[in-house]
């Protein structure tokens, strides 16, 4: 059975909710193995620099050291190396050290930021769509 | 052994099709959580207190039902007619 068969006879709405939604499962294996791959060495790197009080709160710095939520530590300093002048009036204010940042890491993170993004807008189709379908669409007939 | 699987499984809605069901179901209960958590990531710019941590979590829960329920939903309009256990191979592991 091919795509082309799947998608068969299936309008608009159906297409965008059908293919949003394989396309946000596939993203979301793909950047869960890019973060695990990537966090031991951005925790290695970065940690003594900027997983702090000031930028973190008590609390953050808790929840942040065990698994799935040390992740979004990772996040945060591949956030900050791709937009660094928002972030820093943001949660890194007053980050006045030199991070070390090296050119492979900057595309990486750009990469991943751009994957991120793109997950969160092919999600916010999927809703949209979904929801659409779901109060607009008349159900199949019994 | 087929007449007592047609017996609690009837012809029309299908076993195949409950399974399929039950499968986008859940996917579409997973990935809405991660949507959710992934969405909330980017805003998360100033740090998180308890209170935010604690609304994040109600959040992904609901974004969660809210998936499920709207894959369930799109599966049921546009692609009752796959099988999405044969298509994605599952029915080779979970019969």
């Amino acid at each position: 059975m091919s795509l082309s068969t799947v998608f068969e006879g299936v309008d608009l709405p159906g297409i965008l909710a059908g293919g949003s939604f394989v396309l946000v499962l596939i993203l979301i294996v793909i950047l869960a193995i890019f973060l695990h791959i990537l966090h031991p060495i951005l925790a290695r790197r970065y940690d003594h620099l900027l997983f702090k009080k000031p930028w973190f709160s008590q609390a953050e710095l808790t929840l942040y050291t065990a698994w799935p939520l040390n992740l979004i530590r990772s996040i945060q300093y591949m956030y900050l190396f791709t937009f660094p002048d928002y972030l820093k009036k943001r949660r890194f204010k007053n980050l006045d050290i030199e991070i070390p940042v090296s050119k492979t890491t900057l595309i990486i993170s750009r990469i991943y930021m751009s994957l991120h993004i793109l997950l969160v807008l092919i999600g916010i189709v999927f809703f949209v769509s979904g929801a659409y379908i779901y109060f607009f669409v008349t159900p199949y007939a019994e | 052994m087929q007449r007592a699987f047609l017996f609690f499984y009837p012809p029309y809605t299908g076993y195949k099709h409950e399974k399929s069901e039950i499968l986008v179901e859940s996917l579409g209960g997973v990935g809405g959580g991660i949507l959710f958590s992934v969405a909330t990531v980017l805003l998360m710019t100033t740090p998180v207190g308890w209170v935010a941590a604690l609304v994040i979590g109600a959040g992904s829960v609901a974004a969660g039902y809210a998936g499920s329920s709207i894959a369930k939903n799109t599966y049921n309009t546009y692609f009752k007619n796959t099988n999405l256990t044969k298509l994605t191979g599952v029915n080779r592991i979970c019969h």
